[in-house]
């Protein structure tokens, strides 16, 4: 079974997906939170907008550097702008 | 010192008496409350608010600790609704108790405004669609004249 890692969805991104959260392929070994990012916008094409400006946290910590490497254990959520108050 | 994500409503005498019993000087606090705007939806009925609730009480934290560390609050609070809100009620409410009134004013300000940009809470609207006009048959829609 290929890994996976878990992806959750919130406002605008998860009524472009329609779920709140997936469990998603990882892309190939090594990949990165872009290339993550990348095959979401791809299956998800209403999606794309949103990630864009979206803020991504991994594993509760906001991803700074989109290149870093993801794991089969790690779950990543898709922050879109926040609208509190 | 004080965060919440609330599914209840939010009592502002709760949020007054949590500042007040710091004793300090200046105590300034700031209550949001669902508006009845007209968009292009509709007229907002209500709110509904969503958050990621580790992250949320997190920059909530982080938001009241930089209000001590700034201006040198006492006492601070900053809670927030989520789930449905409807018109009238509070949506959210911040506030801080610091040594004088110039600063309980701008930890205030400071609060609301980066709740706004660093909290992960998001809202959608919740609007009833503004009634058409009903046509008369044989009279053309408009404003009639006479």
């Amino acid at each position: 079974m290929p890994p996976t890692l878990t992806v959750r969805f919130f406002a605008t991104a998860r009524q472009a997906t329609g779920r709140s959260s997936v469990a998603w392929e990882i892309p190939r070994e090594g990949a990165s939170v872009a290339d993550v990012l990348r095959s979401l916008g791809a299956s998800f094409p209403r999606l794309a907008p949103t990630l864009r400006v979206a803020r991504i946290v991994r594993n509760g910590r906001y991803v700074e550097d989109l290149a870093e490497a993801v794991g089969s254990r790690d779950e990543l959520s898709v922050h879109p702008p926040y609208g509190g108050g | 010192m004080s965060v919440r994500l609330s599914g209840r409503a939010l009592s502002i005498p709760a949020a007054a008496r949590a500042l007040e019993a710091s004793g300090a000087g200046g105590v300034a606090f700031f209550a949001g409350r669902v508006r009845p705007d007209r968009t292009p939806e509709g007229t907002v009925v209500a709110l509904d608010y969503e958050a990621d609730p580790p992250m949320a009480l997190r920059a909530l934290r982080d938001l009241e600790r930089e209000a001590v560390r700034r201006f040198g609050a006492r006492a601070v609070v900053a809670w927030h609704r989520v789930g449905r809100v409807r018109v009238g009620e509070v949506a959210v409410i911040v506030g801080a108790a610091c040594g004088h009134r110039a600063e309980a004013f701008d930890a205030t300000r400071y609060l609301i405004e980066e709740l706004k940009r660093t909290v992960p809470i998001w809202k959608a609207v919740r609007a009833r669609p503004a009634r058409r006009p009903r046509r008369s048959p044989g009279r053309r829609a408009g404003r009639s004249s006479g």
